[in-house]
């Protein structure tokens, strides 16, 4: 449904142009749920940015071998063109329910402009619409709720809010960036529960990026794992996590504490990667992740590995699957 | 905790009254917002009902009583052509606020349109648009308004005109740092990801939350075109006697200074008055409608 190939993004910064995605090629079925994890600063963001198409231009510049949604090519699309597919087609849901509604509007309102937007609705009508939204995504007392503003509301009433607006336009494709990071943890479980049950309702594809594994885990068939605006490794998320390829999969698959084995001062520290991200000016030739990886080899550091596919739907980029 | 919501609910939807006695409370709570709204207020009802008030006609002269010191008849006295000063001075805020109220109208129109277009559109218009601005800001104020009133004439509308034109640059430079900073707001991305156009992304999600800087910009150029319209008429370029204006009242008495204090004192203090009123007016708007002045009451209602 969406085909993503050699997608890159360059944004022209005072010290020279960087690459924050480079030459990225994946795709999502209907109906499938695809995760993206990757550190801060790995360009997954940036990704979901550049296939909606919210990126500031300039300073950033989007290249792509194809960009398709559906059999439509979203990078011939005048802007205006876009934004009748935003909301519609593709849509957007954010980390910080707190701020990602506006203050000065009801809930209720701020769906129903969703309606009046892309369905033409009238406003009684389209207020109504935005209950039943409001009810689908598990909000008690919905009638009420729609009166509210959002201060009024709890952290993942919010998110659920926004969620209802971004289903409201009953989109092919959502793109999640980070959904549940800002909520309380039992909090998080139930927003992943309603992610899931509308996935399952609908069959909207989604594309849900985090850094949060046990996300990965809970909800999604198939992961992309990013590393310095690269696809390191891309699999299903049963390979994820019981035969990882890539040094930097298999260091952050160690790096969740194990529950069996409780973490005090006593047993040590926790698992970690050493060292950082290198910054996206000062890529070293070679494999970007040569300067943190256990098991460098003297390839890594003269040439780029490319992204092979291993085995049937495993993709990895390392000399060691050579 | 719903006796709180509606609190909050009060002070963040303009225009609805839910909670009256909450934002009266949170006003005299503010002693600068008081005085100056209490002076702005006067000088408002003075500017209405001038003719109402005012003993005596502002142009009847009292030949007899020329350079008369304040007395039962006359309450600050009268000037050299024995015109009563009070009266004077009461149609003299007509003048004032008059020409206040067409400036601010002008400068705000022009500079929150400008402003929008380059906060929102952004690249090379923004660049165009504010680099000009900024070499207007480089004159002082009450040169431009000079050079202007020279070019198209005196009178109340063109000096009201000049003023106002003066000071669009200024407008357009607060308009276009608020938008610029509620552009950015989560809740405008994510508008755009649900399909908004931008006009009415710029309309609803952003243009309320300039409301309040604007108001406070507004109440202090109030202040300046008072100000300049005074220094205007006083410098013989603004409106034009026998007219009722404060500046022009000082210049005049400007001549009398060994017949009479009374003469240049009270104008003065009238302009001193209704400016200090609208600045501390200003300074209190500010501090009442900055959200960042709310203390415990809305941190306490989060969630």
């Amino acid at each position: 449904m969406l085909t993503v190939r050699d997608l890159s993004v360059e944004f022209t910064t005072d010290r020279g142009v960087v690459t924050a995605v480079d030459r990225v090629s994946f795709s999502v079925d209907k109906g499938e749920m695809l995760g993206i994890v990757g550190e801060s600063g790995c360009g997954k963001s940036v990704l979901a940015r550049s296939i909606i198409r919210i990126l500031p231009m300039p300073p950033a510049r989007i290249r792509a071998g194809q960009l398709t949604l559906d059999g439509t090519n979203l990078l011939d699309l005048s802007e205006r063109e876009m934004q009748k597919l935003r909301g519609k087609a593709v849509t957007m849901i954010f980390q910080e329910p707190m701020t990602s509604l506006n203050p000065k509007f009801k809930v209720g309102y701020q769906i129903a402009e969703v309606f009046r937007k892309h369905f033409g609705l009238r406003s009684s009508e389209a207020i109504e619409r935005s209950v039943e939204m409001l009810a689908l995504v598990g909000i008690p007392d919905p009638e009420e709720r729609a009166k509210s503003y959002p201060f009024q509301l709890s952290g993942g009433m919010r998110q659920r809010v926004i969620i209802a607006m971004a289903l409201a336009g009953d989109p092919q494709l959502l793109l999640a960036d980070e959904p549940t990071t800002a909520l309380d943890v039992t909090i998080q479980a139930q927003i992943l529960d309603l992610i899931r049950e509308i996935n399952e309702r609908s069959g909207t594809s989604m594309i849900l990026i985090t850094h949060d594994l046990g996300v990965i885990a809970e909800l999604v068939q198939r992961v992309i794992v990013m590393y310095a605006g690269q696809i390191v490794e891309m699999t299903t998320t049963e390979n994820l996590f019981d035969r990882p390829l890539h040094p930097y999969t298999v260091g952050l698959r160690n790096s969740i504490p194990d529950i069996d084995s409780p973490v005090s001062k006593y047993d040590g520290p926790l698992n970690e990667i050493a060292g950082s991200v290198p910054a996206l000016d000062d890529l070293p030739i070679g494999c970007y992740f040569q300067g943190r990886c256990p098991k460098r080899m003297q390839v890594c550091a003269d040439r780029q590995p490319v992204l092979k596919e291993v085995s049937p739907g495993h993709h990895v980029r390392c000399w060691l699957n050579d | 905790m719903t006796d709180q919501n509606v609190n909050v609910s009060g002070r963040l939807v303009v225009g609805r009254f839910r909670s009256a006695r909450f934002i009266s409370g949170r006003m005299a709570s503010n002693k600068m917002l008081m005085v100056g709204g209490v002076i702005v207020a006067v000088f408002t009802l003075m500017a209405i009902f001038a003719p109402w008030i005012a003993p005596y006609d502002p142009l009847e002269l009292h030949i007899k009583d020329r350079f008369s010191p304040p007395s039962a008849s006359f309450w600050l006295g009268t000037d050299n052509l024995g015109r009563d000063i009070l009266s004077r001075l009461i149609f003299g805020s007509r003048i004032s606020f008059q020409v206040g109220a067409i400036a601010v109208s002008i400068a705000i129109a022009g500079g929150v349109l400008i402003g929008a277009v380059a906060g929102f559109v952004g690249g090379i218009i923004d660049d165009i648009l504010m680099r000009i601005a900024d070499a207007l800001l480089a004159f002082p104020p009450l040169l431009l308004a000079l050079g202007l009133v020279a070019s198209i004439g005196p009178g109340l509308w063109t000096v009201s005109l000049a003023i106002g034109v003066v000071y669009i640059p200024r407008v357009a430079r607060v308009m276009r740092g608020s938008v610029l900073v509620e552009r950015k707001r989560d809740y405008v991305v994510a508008a755009r990801v649900l399909g908004q156009s931008p006009w009415k992304i710029l309309l609803f999600h952003i243009g309320p939350s300039t409301i309040s800087p604007i108001i406070v910009v507004a109440t202090i150029i109030f202040a300046l075109a008072i100000i300049i319209e005074a220094a205007l008429s006083f410098l013989g370029v603004g409106l034009v006697p026998p007219t009722p204006s404060w500046g022009i009242d000082l210049d005049v008495a400007r001549h009398y200074l060994h017949r009479s204090i009374w003469m240049p004192l009270f104008p003065g203090i009238a302009i001193s008055l209704a400016v200090l009123g609208l600045n501390l007016l200003g300074d209190g708007l500010r501090d009442y409608l900055d959200p960042r002045s709310y203390s415990t009451n809305a941190a306490n209602t989060g969630s």
